[in-house]
C-alpha cells in the first residue's frame, strides 16, 4: 500500500497503454486484410406476369425459407425473389404456398404466419399472424372454398380467413395436430396427424360444413393422415403415414358424397402426390432400400397404375422433394431437395415424363403454384 | 462504425494516463531492480504436443463467468456459444467436432455419455486454478487410459486456497447476475487436509438484441439460471510421494432455454432444463521418482437431466422427458523407468455407462467400454521421443431393440522433441501424430427414430509439425512464440441425414473432411521493476476445413459450417503489486451455417473486446480484492451459432476476501 503514488499508477497506465496499442495495431492490421464476403450485386428485375413460384422450405430455425420465381419469358430464375420485392424475409419454414385468384398465399410454419402476396407482382399484400396468446398455433397448409381460406395450425384449429379483408373471422377446433386440408361438395377436410404424441397418432379425418362453419363429425382412416387433395368428382385423396416403422404409408380415397373411406391403394407406398387432368401423379423414396426416388401414376377413374416410372427421359433426380401437375397445360413440375442442405432444382416434364426445362431454386423446393 | 469506435478506445488508452508519454522512469529498467530467475521453460514451452494453459493468475484476468472464457483465447479453438449466462458452449479444436475433445476435471473425465459433449458455460472461473488445453494429449505417461483416447484434452483443475485459508467472494453484474463462493481448506492432522467449495449462481439472463438487417430491437426472454456447486475434498498423504484424495460433488441448476430467435414469432421460449449431478471419486497416487509409480481412481457418477416444454401442441400440452445417466469407473495406470533414458507406462481405465430416458420405447443402453494404452518414452540428448498404442474395447446392451455391435479399435500415436539450441534462444522441433476416433454417442445410435445402431466410429488423424522459441532478449524480456502446422483427416464422420423417408432423419457414418491449418502464438513479458511487470500474448489460427464426402456434391471442398477460416485472440494487461489491469480481444472471421459456401448461408465475423482493472488491498488479517470488468466492450452484436443472438456490452464486479 505504502507504493501508491500518482508517480506509480503513471508509470502502470503508461506500460499498460503500451501493449493495449500494440494489440490494437495487430487487431486494425487483421480488419483490414481480413474482409466478409459481399452480397451479390442486387440486380434490379422487372418481371412480371406469367411465371413459375415455388416455396423453399429452408431449414428449422434458420430462417431461411425463400422463394423463388422462374420467367416464362426470360426463361430465367430468382431467388430469393420475396426479398427483392418487399425488401424483407419470408420466415422460418414455409410449410405450403397455394394460388387463389390473383393472390398468392405462402404458410410460414415456425414464424406462425400467412403471407399474401400479390400474384402478378410478388409485392406482400399483408402478413396474417397466428397466435394463440403468446403460443404460435404453427399453421401447416392452407386450401380454398368460395371467398375464404382455409388454414389449418398444428394448435388443432383450422383459421377461416377471408380473401378479401384478409382478416381471421374464426378459428374452428378440430382434431389433433391436423397436417393436411382440403375441399370438396361444399365441405372442408382436414386430416388429423396426432403426429405431436408420437407414438399415439391420430387416425381421423374432420369434416367441416361450409355453411355451418363448424366441425360435424370425423371419418376414420389410416394412422397419421397428412397431405390431402381433391379432384374434379368429389373425392378427396389423402395419405396415411403409419408410424414411420412396421405401418406403412398408403394412399386412400374418401368419398365426399358418403364422407366414407372408399378405397386403399396397397399396391404401393406413397410419400406425397398431386392430381392433374385425369391422373395423379404419386412419388415415393426410400433411402435404406437402396431404391431412392420413385414416381409413378394412376388413372384417377380407374385406379389402376398406368405408368410405374413416370419418368421416361432417363432424367435423374436425387431427391424429389415436391410434387405438382397443372391442369392447364398438363406439365408435372418435380422439385429435387439432394442432399437438403444444398440449394435443390425444379424440373418441368411434360404428362409423357419428357423433360421440358428445369431451373435452380432454394434450400429444400416443396411448394409450386403457377400464375 | 465498429472500426471508429475502435479507434476512440485507443485513443482513450493513449489519453488515460496522465503523465507525458517522454517520462518513462529510466529507472524502472535499472538492472540491479531486476530479479533474474533462470527459470526453466514452461510445461507449455517444452511440449511436443501442442499445449496452452492458465494459471489462477491469466484466470483472474479473464473476463466472464466460465472456463469457456478462457478457453476462447485459446488457437486452434472455436467455442460453440449459443449466448447468454445458461447457454450451452462445447469446444471445437482444429475443425474436429466437439466429441473429439475430452474434457477432464481433476483427472476424471466428465463426458456426457448421451450427447459426447460437456458444457464448458458449466464451470466457473472462481472455483478453477487451471484451464489448460492438450492437442492429442499431455505428454506425462502417469495418467489415465481416457487422457490418451480423444483428440484433445481441456484439463481443468479445481483451486484450492493454501491450508487454513478461508476464500470469500461474490460476483454481480449485468443480466440480474449475483454469484456468491467460499473456498475453504482446513488442516485435520499434519497428513490431512480438508477443502470444500461452495458456488451459487442466480441471473435473470435477459439481454437485449438487435435483429439484421433491420437492427429491430428485442430482449432475450427465458434465459433465467440458478445453480449450486458443492465441491469437497480430502487429501491425505503417506508420504512424501504417496497420495491418498477423495472428491464429492454435486451440482443442481435450473435453466430457461430461450431457443432460436424466428422471424416474426417473438413468443418467450418455453422450453426449461433441469439438471441434478453428483458424482464421487477416489484416488491413490504414488510417484516416487525411483521404481514403479501407481495411479489408482474409482469413480460413481450420477446426472439425472429434465427437459419440459410447455407449449408443445400435444394433448397434454406439455412435453417432459427426464434422462438418467450412471457411470462406473475404475482405472490403474503404471509407470515404470526401465532404463535412465527409457520409462514405460500402462493404462487400464474400464467404464460402465447407463441411460435411461422416459422416451417412448427408449433402448436403455448400457455401454462397457476397456481403454488399455502402454507408451514409452525415451530421452536421449536433445532428442525426446514416446510412443504409445490405445486398444479400445467397446460393447452395448439394450433393454429394448438392436444394440450398437462391439468395437475394438487400435489407435497408435507418437511425438518427437529435438532441442536445437541448448543456449538462448532455445529452439525445439516438433512432431506429432495421433490415431484416434470417438464412438457414436448414445444418441447417435439409440435417440428415439433419428438414432441408428448400425453406425460405426467416426475416426481422425491429426498430424502435426512445430518450431518453440524461447528468448530472453534482456534480463527484464522475455519472449515466447510457437508456429505449428496441422493437418487432420477425419473419416466416416457422423451426420444426420433422412433416410427411411424425409420426416425420418437418422445418423449416418458418411463424411469426410479434409483440415489443414496454421498455428501461430506469441507472448511477451516486460519486467520494468520488481513490482510492474507487463505481459501481452496473440494467437492467430488459420484453417481450411473443407468437405471431401462426395465430389459431384455443391458443397464438394467447400469450407464446412461453423469453422472459420481466421481466427485470433489477444490480450495486454500490466501488474503494479496491488493493481492490474487488461484488454482482451477475440475474433472470428465469417463462417458458413450450412455445407455450401453461398453468402446467404454466411454468418459475418465478429469481434469482442473485454476490459477489466482489479485492486488488492489488505485490511487487517484480510486481504481484499476488487475486480471490475467490461464485456464485450463496444457492444458488438454478433451470432456465434444461427440465430442464437450473443450479449452485448456487460459489466461485472467481482468482489473478494482471503484470510
Amino acid at each position: 500500500m505504502n507504493y501508491i503514488n500518482k508517480r506509480v499508477i503513471s508509470r502502470f497506465f503508461q506500460s499498460l497503454r503500451g501493449v493495449v496499442v500494440i494489440l490494437m495495431m495487430a487487431q486494425l492490421f487483421l480488419t483490414s486484410c481480413l474482409k466478409d464476403p459481399q452480397p451479390p450485386d442486387p440486380h434490379d428485375i422487372h418481371e412480371e406476369g406469367k411465371g413459375v413460384y415455388v416455396l423453399n422450405e429452408g431449414l428449422f430455425h434458420m430462417n431461411n425459407s425463400t422463394l423463388t420465381r422462374y420467367d416464362f419469358e426470360t426463361e430465367t430464375a430468382h431467388t430469393d425473389f420475396f426479398e427483392m420485392r418487399n425488401g424483407r424475409k419470408l420466415g422460418d419454414t414455409g410449410n405450403d404456398m397455394k394460388r387463389y385468384g390473383g393472390k398468392i398465399y405462402i404458410v410460414v410454419n415456425i414464424s406462425s404466419q400467412v403471407e399474401v402476396l400479390d400474384a402478378h407482382t410478388g409485392v406482400s399484400l399483408g402478413q396474417i399472424p397466428l397466435f394463440d396468446g403468446d403460443k404460435a398455433r404453427q399453421p401447416r397448409n392452407i386450401a380454398f372454398l368460395h371467398d375464404k381460406a382455409f388454414i389449418c395450425s398444428f394448435d388443432g384449429t383450422v383459421a377461416v380467413i377471408d380473401t378479401t379483408s384478409l382478416e381471421v373471422e374464426k378459428y374452428i377446433k378440430v382434431g389433433r395436430n391436423p397436417d393436411g386440408i382440403t375441399t370438396a361438395n361444399n365441405k372442408v377436410y382436414v386430416a388429423n396427424s396426432g403426429g405431436l404424441d408420437f407414438p399415439n397418432y391420430d387416425n381421423t379425418v374432420s369434416v367441416i360444413d361450409f355453411d355451418l362453419m363448424e366441425e360435424t363429425h370425423r371419418i376414420e382412416v389410416g394412422p397419421n393422415p397428412y397431405t390431402m387433395e381433391a379432384d374434379e368428382q368429389g373425392f378427396v385423396y389423402l395419405i396415411s403415414r403409419g408410424n414411420y416403422e412396421e405401418q406403412q404409408m398408403y394412399l386412400q380415397i374418401i368419398d365426399t358424397a358418403t364422407d366414407q373411406l372408399v378405397h386403399t391403394f396397397t399396391g404401393f407406398q406413397a410419400l406425397s402426390f398431386s392430381i392433374g387432368d385425369g391422373a395423379a401423379y404419386v412419388y415415393h423414396y426410400d433411402y435404406t432400400g437402396g431404391t431412392g426416388s420413385s414416381i409413378l401414376v394412376f388413372d384417377l377413374e380407374s385406379r389402376e397404375v398406368i405408368r410405374q416410372d413416370f419418368i421416361t427421359d432417363g432424367t435423374e433426380i436425387q431427391t424429389v422433394y415436391g410434387i405438382y401437375a397443372d391442369k392447364t397445360s398438363g406439365d408435372v413440375f418435380i422439385t429435387d431437395a439432394k442432399g437438403f442442405v444444398t440449394r435443390g432444382r425444379v424440373y418441368c416434364f411434360d404428362s409423357e415424363g419428357h423433360k421440358k426445362y428445369s431451373f435452380p431454386a432454394g434450400l429444400n423446393p416443396s411448394s409450386i403454384c403457377i400464375y | 462504425m465498429a472500426r471508429f469506435l475502435l479507434f476512440m478506445v485507443l485513443l482513450l488508452f493513449c489519453l488515460l494516463p496522465e503523465a507525458k508519454a517522454d517520462s518513462w522512469p529510466a529507472d524502472t529498467v535499472r538492472l540491479e531492480e531486476v530479479v533474474v530467475v533462470a527459470a526453466a521453460p514452461l510445461l507449455q514451452e517444452r511440449s511436443a504436443m501442442p499445449m496452452q494453459t492458465m494459471g489462477v493468475q491469466e484466470l483472474d484476468r479473464v473476463s466472464g463467468f466460465s472456463a469457456a472464457e478462457a478457453l476462447k483465447q485459446f488457437s486452434g479453438v472455436n467455442m460453440k456459444d449459443y449466448g447468454g449466462i445458461g447457454g450451452l458452449k462445447t469446444i471445437m479444436v482444429r475443425g474436429l467436432g466437439a466429441g473429439h475433445t475430452a474434457v477432464m476435471v481433476d483427472g476424471i473425465s466428465v463426458r456426457d455419455a448421451a450427447t459426447g459433449q460437456a458444457d464448458l458455460g458449466r464451470f466457473s472461473l472462481s472455483g478453477l486454478a487451471s484451464v489448460s488445453l492438450f492437442v492429442g494429449q499431455p505428454g506425462q505417461l502417469l495418467q489415465p487410459a481416457s487422457y490418451f483416447s480423444a483428440g484433445s484434452v481441456v484439463d481443468l483443475r479445481s483451486r484450492v486456497p493454501e491450508d487454513s485459508e478461508v476464500h470469500l467472494g461474490v460476483k454481480t453484474g449485468s443480466f440480474g447476475l449475483v454469484s456468491p463462493y467460499a473456498h475453504s481448506s482446513l488442516i485435520l492432522n499434519s497428513q490431512t487436509t480438508a477443502s470444500f467449495y461452495a458456488a451459487y449462481t442466480k441471473a435473470h439472463g435477459r439481454y437485449p438484441f438487435q435483429t439484421q438487417p433491420d437492427n429491430t430491437g428485442y430482449t432475450r426472454l427465458n434465459s433465467d439460471m440458478e445453480a449450486t456447486d458443492l465441491n469437497l475434498r480430502l487429501n491425505h498423504k503417506r508420504n512424501e510421494h504417496a497420495r491418498l484424495e477423495l472428491q464429492a460433488h454435486y451440482y443442481n441448476a435450473e435453466r430457461g432455454l430461450p431457443g432460436a430467435v424466428v422471424l416474426y414469432n417473438v413468443a418467450a421460449g418455453s422450453q426449461r432444463l433441469w439438471n441434478e449431478d453428483f458424482s464421487v471419486f477416489v484416488r491413490y497416487r504414488d510417484d516416487s521418482p525411483q521404481g514403479l509409480q501407481k495411479l489408482s481412481t474409482a469413480k460413481f457418477s450420477q446426472s439425472f437431466l429434465r427437459y419440459k416444454d410447455s407449449a408443445w401442441w400435444n394433448e397434454q400440452g406439455e412435453l417432459v422427458s427426464t434422462y438418467t445417466q450412471r457411470e462406473y469407473y475404475l482405472s490403474q495406470a503404471l509407470a515404470y523407468p526401465l532404463l535412465q533414458k527409457l520409462k514405460f507406462s500402462y493404462a487400464s481405465d474400464f467404464f460402465v455407462q447407463t441411460l435411461d430416458a422416459t422416451l417412448p420405447d427408449y433402448a436403455r443402453p448400457v455401454r462397457y467400454s476397456w481403454l488399455n494404452h502402454l507408451a514409452a518414452r525415451f530421452n536421449s540428448g536433445p532428442w525426446e521421443a514416446m510412443g504409445g498404442m490405445l486398444l479400445t474395447l467397446s460393447h452395448d446392451d439394450t433393454q429394448m431393440g438392436k444394440a450398437a455391435g462391439p468395437a475394438n479399435a487400435l489407435s497408435p500415436s507418437f511425438s518427437l522433441l529435438y532441442r536445437m539450441t541448448s543456449s538462448e534462444p532455445l529452439l525445439r522441433l516438433r512432431f506429432m501424430y495421433k490415431h484416434v476416433f470417438r464412438m457414436p454417442t448414445f444418441n447417435d445410435l439409440y435417440y428415439a427414430q433419428v438414432g441408428n445402431p448400425d453406425l460405426r466410429p467416426e475416426y481422425a488423424q491429426q498430424f502435426n509439425v512445430g518450431i518453440m522459441g524461447n528468448y530472453r532478449v534482456h534480463p527484464a524480456f522475455t519472449f515466447h512464440g510457437t508456429a505449428d502446422v496441422f493437418y487432420n483427416r477425419v473419416k466416416d464422420k457422423i451426420v444426420a441425414i433422412p433416410t427411411k423417408n424425409l420426416f425420418v432423419w437418422s445418423m449416418q457414418n458418411i463424411g469426410e473432411v479434409d483440415i489443414r491449418g496454421l498455428e501461430l502464438h506469441g507472448q511477451a513479458a516486460w519486467r520494468f521493476s520488481p513490482l510492474l511487470k507487463v505481459n501481452m500474448s496473440m494467437n492467430y489460427t488459420h484453417q481450411k476445413a473443407v468437405d471431401v464426402t462426395r465430389e459431384d456434391s455443391p458443397s464438394y471442398r467447400n469450407q464446412v459450417p461453423y469453422i472459420p477460416r481466421e481466427t485470433f485472440s489477444g490480450s495486454a494487461g500490466a501488474d503494479y503489486s496491488f493493481l492490474s489491469a487488461g484488454l482482451s480481444t477475440t475474433f472470428s472471421g465469417f463462417r458458413y451455417v450450412l455445407a455450401e459456401n453461398i453468402y446467404e448461408n454466411m454468418l459475418p465475423s465478429w469481434w469482442h473486446h473485454d476490459v477489466f482493472m482489479a485492486v488488492e488491498f489488505s485490511g487487517g488479517p484480510a486481504l481484499f480484492s476488487v475486480k471490475f470488468e467490461v464485456s464485450n466492450l463496444l457492444n458488438h452484436q454478433y451470432e456465434v451459432i444461427k440465430s442464437f443472438p450473443m450479449p452485448g456490452r456487460a459489466f461485472y464486479i467481482t468482489l473478494e476476501s482471503r484470510f
